[in-house]
């Protein structure tokens, strides 16, 4: 008990550390410093790339909607308030991108059949059986409605917690719970037979973001 | 019950599933993706219209819309009789006749006299005029009496009804 309380409070430090960082860097971008956005926004790259990859078919659309979303944070920064997560405000601009590409992927996808994505480096089975797995998640996620699609992105694609998904979709803490509980319901329920597969995650694998 | 904090292993597989399903970004897509963020950074920011500067344009359109959508609340005031006919709204527009001062009365003439039942009901004349004959209620003048125990159209009352009825 006596050992606890220099670490967390050495963690909230480091908290405030990053927050009042991250609002030095706000500021400076919306001066039209473009280093301090990029810097910004860097740490963020791989969540807006891996959302936007788990809601377009090809990484070409995917990367072209990395930076439509970083067009969307950057106009909408003045509206980022200092002191909230970062992470949270980015990935809520890249879940309701997502929707729109989940959909016209939906579109695209009925009208020619699923094909193994070209950009990805070619080796047989494994990795078509994984893009096939990808095809199908891509297929249950655009049946969720929208508000489900998008705790779904941010539990799982985004890593956040509970306060952040609040945060991300502007709902209370114990709604975006009753929310995330549903929304992998029904997922697992559209993809139960992968489900049942699928390993669960090792002890060894980092542990999700605790609310 | 389901407990909506324990999603337990579905959570967990689902997350695995994403885990390896999940699109790596390279280093070089990376790199070119800081470049691009600085680029954006670099632009001149263009403010987003506030919700209110969206709404309020198009409430006031379809207010005006709907405003000059009825014609007589935008009609010219009347000041005679023929400009005004001009004025008023086909008789197709109107649900009902309604006499009102920016709408002229209809030239007298004998043959829409004598074709209205309106008019024949109240000057209480010819008792012939289908389907609104009233006259004879209007004028009092009946073609028969009614009898003590007759009902309403001329059906007759029941015995019970028609004792009740007497003085």
């Amino acid at each position: 008990m006596v050992r606890l309380f220099p670490v967390s409070s050495r963690l909230v430090a480091n908290a405030d550390a990053d927050a009042t960082r991250e609002a030095q860097l706000v500021r400076k971008a919306l001066d039209g410093d473009g280093a301090a956005f990029a810097t910004l926004v860097e740490p963020h790259l791989g969540l807006l790339y891996r959302i936007a990859g788990r809601a377009a078919g090809s990484a070409v659309i995917a990367e072209d909607a990395v930076q439509e979303a970083l067009e969307i944070v950057h106009r909408r920064l003045g509206r980022y308030e200092p002191g909230t997560s970062f992470k949270a405000f980015v990935a809520a601009i890249a879940v309701k991108r997502a929707r729109t590409l989940l959909r016209s992927e939906l579109r695209r996808s009925r009208r020619e059949s699923a094909t193994p994505d070209d950009a990805r480096p070619a080796t047989p089975a494994e990795l078509f059986a994984a893009e096939e797995t990808a095809s199908r998640i891509r297929a249950a996620l655009g049946t969720l409605p929208e508000k489900r699609q998008r705790v779904v992105l941010l539990r799982l694609d985004a890593g956040l917690g509970y306060a952040e998904i609040a945060a991300a979709v502007g709902t209370t803490e114990g709604s975006a719970r009753v929310l995330v509980h549903h929304a992998l319901r029904d997922l697992s329920e559209k993809l139960e037979d992968l489900v049942e597969r699928a390993p669960a995650r090792s002890s060894g694998e980092p542990e999700r973001t605790k609310p | 019950m389901t407990d909506p904090n324990d999603h337990g292993d579905p959570e967990r597989a689902l997350a695995s599933l994403f885990e390896r399903t999940a699109r790596p970004l390279s280093e070089e897509d990376r790199a070119r993706l800081e470049r691009r963020a600085r680029d954006v950074g670099r632009f001149p920011r263009r403010a987003l219209p506030k919700p209110g500067m969206i709404w309020a344009p198009a409430l006031a359109a379809a207010a005006a819309i709907a405003y000059l959508a009825v014609p007589v609340r935008h009609a010219m005031p009347v000041t005679d009789a023929p400009s005004t006919a001009v004025i008023a709204p086909a008789p197709s527009e109107t649900t009902a006749p309604r006499a009102s001062a920016e709408v002229a009365p209809a030239p007298a003439d004998d043959t829409s006299d004598s074709d209205d039942p309106a008019v024949a009901v109240l000057s209480g004349e010819p008792s012939d005029t289908d389907p609104f004959d009233l006259g004879p209620l209007m004028t009092g003048m009946g073609a028969e009496p009614r009898h003590h125990g007759d009902g309403a159209h001329g059906r007759a009352l029941p015995e019970r009804q028609v004792e009740r009825s007497k003085p």
